[in-house]
């Protein structure tokens, strides 16, 4: 029995050498060349040749506790990538990706990206949807010179303006924040409780509120903190309804908003709530849908219950793809972000006529397309794709446009449903 | 606010005890830890949403249902691991990382099965919230501070009344007396594994409506668990739920009056501290010694 | 260790260096970049990391499920240092690896006490403390979860090449200094203590003293493979120090076979090389990896290199069985043919 299995276990370990070996050392050397013979067409460029491939590779959180983005924005990259290959994909080169799983950890992404780096195994590097993991590796891909688009929406890795090789189509919630304030003011309210996480998606952005909030002349009564791994919020909650203030803005990360938002409601909070971000249609889930009422956020888009709910039409072509692929609604909000930077991507190739990471970096700052969340223009130098965002408030299931919602007498029913004075 | 505080704090308390007196149990009749205990809390909860919410079977019959999975699974694992290296003699370490194996095949399984995306555990009871004295919380997780005082009274019933709770606990004592005292020390353990396992699933069937149902559910809760198992004095069934609750309130309490950002960090404080200084615990359980 | 002795295996030791010495090159050329370059580092870096372990685990038999926060301790010192004072390596990595230490003997002062399995609760504790505070410490002196980018200084920069003889020197030396230190009178007092306690005890030694020792000696090591680390990747986050960092240090060791030098490098050789094979794999690596350590752990208690001996000796008794009974078969049929 030992023996074999010791004789078994040595066996799997030469294969798993020999198979780890193999794409490390040869991919990178052998299969550009070996796919398209002569080895001096690329600097031609201008034929495209057809048996090209043009090879991102992705680093999301696939496993572990807040996973749900990772894999939604990777079946986002995914369906745009199909999409781009069946219409000619990037300058004629087909479209390949390589997804990588950082089981959360921002080590185990910079490690992949040092992989990816090292073997010079991609054209592109598409960063992980948690800002932690792309703060820790985006100075390595830009000292690489890579083409690379970063998914989280925190702040602070774009503020350092060193970092040229990086943009984003996804939000900014240092953007957002002051919008948010004013939002809060629009609806009437004084004073505000914030609870963050401790990440830095929540953090920074919590902090950017609050400092929106001293300008603006908006109250905060309390701000709390919770760990990203949490799920008894009891204590914060009693800490921010102690203070009882008109409105609460939640800078949470994933898997903690259901949670938190039910037990804020069960614990008496029936009244109107603030979002760093839209509340996903995941969150909701677990919040139940009952307690989900009534949450005003500021965003470029909005989760959707099913394809039909769509009325944007750009939106509603994308919808229908993904649930042709995979039989549901993107149950977070990443899966947008994923297909708007596949598709500024291919844009920028369009422009550039060519797939090399300088080329593409210089023509994305020429990028100006539809996105799903409105326009995604480059063409102010920031690297950042959205600018204008909207204001909407959830309810019933519904994300509603706070204008639409508060014209059409919403916020009166609000009252007299929630027993609210405000 | 100190009223509600408390409610709170006792509510995640019982779930704490719930956890801790799994470890407990298997302490006091097998002598050995572990680590996967708290992702049986994930199995079960898995368990339960499969029969409760995708088969749409009676909650009732499926609560059985996942009891028993969970108590068969509790079996195998003793049978198929923790038996085969008991029987081979080796350092109670392999058992611990046999056990640490497990939880990772758990958290990893349910993903594979499962996917990602947190499950909506439907509802238990007809009603959501519940009052009591002014105070509103879930009514799982009042259901859930009652069954697990409940078990707390029939385990340690069992392991102190009943002919098989003793048989059981000098099993762990001293095996080969209680072999040659005609004890079956193998069905013993095999028993206490499956009724602990049995014990977690009861903890994920109600956690599950209370914070969804995901991979890592139990997870965390578990590790904090053995926070609450320490510090009422490993072994000790009252001392389990004593320690989970004291857990469960400090928690609250400190993040109530004063941060909630070292929520997390408290618990294995109290852990370290009462390992270093009474690491017999409250009740004095005279478990632990060593040169 | 006589002359005489090292004169016999003199043509094993020089053959080893010159394979050690010409391994990066070969593996360079093969794979045309420095990717298995850095994996080699990586290796040799947790082969200090894992031997710390293997002192405390293997030869003096106390457990630790917190290893990882010696060595992210040792990381974010000699990083922190990097990053605040511009300090070189020659100074950030002994701070790291003093402080490791220092933190290692305070922890096992009260933790020598403790038995088995509450020595292992409290050193996971101790892991998630330490993740903890430097996911979120006061002022934020640690960069809390965005982790510290170190900037690389001083002659070794991000040549691989470098990286792989500066630290195949640090293993040589640690290797030599863990196999003298088991030779040692202290190292006997360890191996008495794992043993029989009692019994160590009662002949005299000091139990606890050597216990903190044993602690001290393997926060030693891990804390400086924690402090080189840093620099060769150039990043540490806090999660490093979790349960998982742990646990893998410890597979690689249980893996390999305690208490032995080769067990422990072919421990670290073959999990880290199988972590990089299942990358693939992306969500389902864990997976993986949780059904392969189950499998080994019951299987193959002793280690792969335990394994490896037992399947050698027995080998080597069935050829000689074989031998014997073709012998016996000939006979026999020589008999059947005479009958």
């Amino acid at each position: 029995m030992k023996k074999i299995l010791s004789i078994l276990l040595v066996l799997m370990l030469l294969l798993s050498i020999t198979a780890c070996a193999a794409p490390k050392t040869e991919e990178p050397k052998t299969e550009e060349p070996s796919k398209q013979q002569p080895e001096t067409k690329e600097p031609e460029g201008e034929e495209e040749p057809s048996g090209e491939t043009f090879r991102i590779s992705t680093y999301l959180q696939l496993s572990g506790s807040n996973a749900e983005a990772g894999n939604n924005a990777k079946n986002g990259i995914d369906l745009a990538v199909k999409y781009i290959n069946e219409n000619g994909g990037f300058n004629g080169a087909q479209v390949v990706v390589d997804h990588y799983d950082t089981t959360g950890s921002t080590e185990e992404a910079v490690k992949i990206v040092q992989k990816v780096l090292e073997n010079k195994s991609a054209d592109a590097i598409i960063g992980s949807v948690n800002s932690n993991e792309v703060s820790a590796c985006i100075s390595y891909i830009n000292e690489a010179e890579l083409y690379n688009f970063g998914l989280g929406t925190s702040a602070t890795w774009m503020e350092d303006q060193s970092m040229i090789w990086t943009f984003r189509a996804s939000a900014n919630n240092n953007r957002i924040a002051p919008l948010d304030v004013d939002m809060i003011l629009e609806l009437g309210y004084d004073t505000v409780a914030i609870i963050s996480g401790t990440d830095d998606t929540g953090s920074s952005t919590a902090t950017a509120f609050e400092k929106a909030c001293a300008e603006k002349g908006l109250t905060v009564t309390t701000r709390q903190e919770c760990d990203t791994a949490d799920t008894d919020f009891s204590g914060q909650i009693t800490q921010i309804l102690a203070t009882d203030p008109d409105t609460i803005f939640m800078s949470l990360i994933g898997d903690t908003f259901g949670p938190f938002v039910k037990q804020l409601r069960n614990m008496g909070y029936n009244g109107m709530l603030a979002c760093k971000e839209c509340f996903s249609t995941a969150y909701q889930e677990v919040a139940g849908y009952e307690n989900s009422n009534y949450i005003a956020f500021v965003y470029p888009y909005v989760p959707y219950n099913s394809v039909e709910e769509c009325t944007i039409p750009y939106m509603r072509s994308m919808l229908e793809k993904y649930y042709a692929e995979y039989g549901k609604c993107p149950t977070h909000e990443s899966a947008y972000r994923g297909w708007d930077t596949m598709m500024a991507m291919w844009e920028a190739s369009k422009i550039a006529g060519s797939n090399e990471s300088d080329a593409l970096r210089e023509a994305t700052h020429k990028v100006k397309i539809d996105g799903l969340g409105g326009t995604l223009d480059y063409t102010k130098g920031d690297r950042e794709g959205y600018s204008a965002f909207n204001s909407f408030v959830l309810v019933d299931g519904q994300n509603i446009l706070l204008d639409e919602w508060l014209s059409s007498g919403g916020y009166e029913a609000y009252k007299t449903a929630t027993g609210r004075d405000r | 606010m100190f009223k509600i505080l408390l409610i709170n704090g006792l509510i995640i308390g019982g779930v704490y005890g719930l956890i801790a007196l799994g470890y407990s149990l298997i302490y006091r009749a097998s002598g050995l830890m572990s680590f996967a205990q708290g992702d049986m809390i994930t199995l079960g909860a898995y368990l339960g949403l499969t029969f409760y919410s995708i088969l749409r079977l009676p909650f009732f019959l499926s609560f059985i249902l996942t009891f028993a999975c969970a108590f068969i699974v509790g079996v195998l694992l003793e049978k198929g691991v923790i038996r085969a290296l008991l029987n081979k003699s080796v350092l109670p370490i392999y058992i611990v990382l046999a056990t640490i194996a497990i939880s990772y095949i758990i958290q990893n399984a349910t993903q594979a099965l499962f996917g990602t995306t947190t499950l909506r555990f439907p509802q238990v009871f007809s009603t959501a919230t519940l009052t009591i004295s002014g105070i509103t919380a879930q009514t799982e997780a009042f259901a859930c501070l009652v069954i697990s005082l409940a078990l707390m009274f029939l385990l340690h019933l069992f392991m102190t009344k009943t002919k098989f709770g003793t048989a059981m606990r000098s099993a762990a004592m001293d095996p080969l007396a209680a072999e040659s005292c005609g004890i079956n020390t193998s069905m013993s353990t095999g028993i206490t594994w499956a009724l602990a396992a049995a014990i977690a699933s009861i903890a994920g069937m109600l956690l599950g409506p209370m914070y969804g149902v995901y991979t890592t559910l139990g997870s965390v809760v578990g590790r904090k668990g053995f926070a609450g198992a320490v510090v009422g004095g490993y072994g000790n069934m009252y001392g389990a739920m004593v320690g989970g609750i004291i857990l469960g309130l400090v928690e609250t309490f400190v993040a109530g009056y004063w941060t909630g950002t070292y929520k997390n960090l408290i618990a294995y404080a109290i852990l370290i501290l009462f390992l270093f200084v009474k690491p017999t615990g409250i009740f004095n359980e005279k478990a632990i010694q060593d040169v | 260790m006589n002359i005489l002795n090292i004169q016999k295996k003199l043509p094993l030791i020089v053959g080893l260096a010159v394979l050690l010495c010409a391994l990066p090159f070969l593996v360079r050329f093969v794979a045309g970049n420095q990717y298995p370059l850095l994996i080699m580092c990586i290796i040799l870096i947790y082969i200090i990391a894992v031997s710390g372990l293997d002192i405390l685990f293997g030869y003096s038999g106390q457990i630790s499920l917190g290893h990882a926060a010696f060595f992210t301790l040792g990381a974010y010192t000699s990083g922190l240092l990097n990053i605040y004072f511009n300090l070189p390596l020659y100074l950030t990595i002994p701070a790291g690896t003093i402080l490791a230490t220092l933190i290692g003997a305070l922890l096992a002062y009260p933790a020598s006490k403790l038995k088995f399995h509450f020595l292992s609760l409290a050193t996971v504790a101790f892991g998630e403390i330490t993740y903890y505070f430097l996911y979120k410490s006061p002022g934020g002196f640690t960069r809390d979860f965005k982790g510290i980018n170190v900037i690389s200084i001083g002659f070794l920069g991000e040549d691989y090449l470098k990286w792989y003889f500066f630290l195949l020197a640090f293993v040589v030396i640690v290797l030599l200094g863990k196999t003298s230190l088991i030779k040692s009178r202290t190292g006997r007092a360890f191996i008495s203590i794992r043993e029989n306690t009692h019994a160590a005890d009662g002949m005299g030694i000091n139990v606890r003293k050597n216990k903190i020792i044993a602690f001290a000696v393997s926060a030693f090591l891990t804390g400086l493979a924690g402090a080189l680390y840093v620099h060769l990747i150039k990043y540490i986050s806090p999660e490093t120090s979790m349960q998982k960092q742990s646990v893998l240090f410890l597979t690689m060791l249980l893996f390999g076979g305690t208490a032995s030098i080769m067990g422990t490098i072919m421990g670290v050789v073959c999990i880290e090389v199988l972590m990089e094979a299942i990358r693939p794999l992306q969500e389902y690596q864990m997976l993986f990896y949780g059904v392969l350590l189950l499998i080994v752990i019951v299987a193959l208690p002793g280690g792969i290199y335990g394994g490896l001996k037992n399947v050698a000796q027995n080998i080597r008794k069935a050829a000689l069985k074989r031998l014997g009974r073709n012998t016996d078969n000939q006979k026999k049929v020589e008999k059947g043919g005479e009958a």
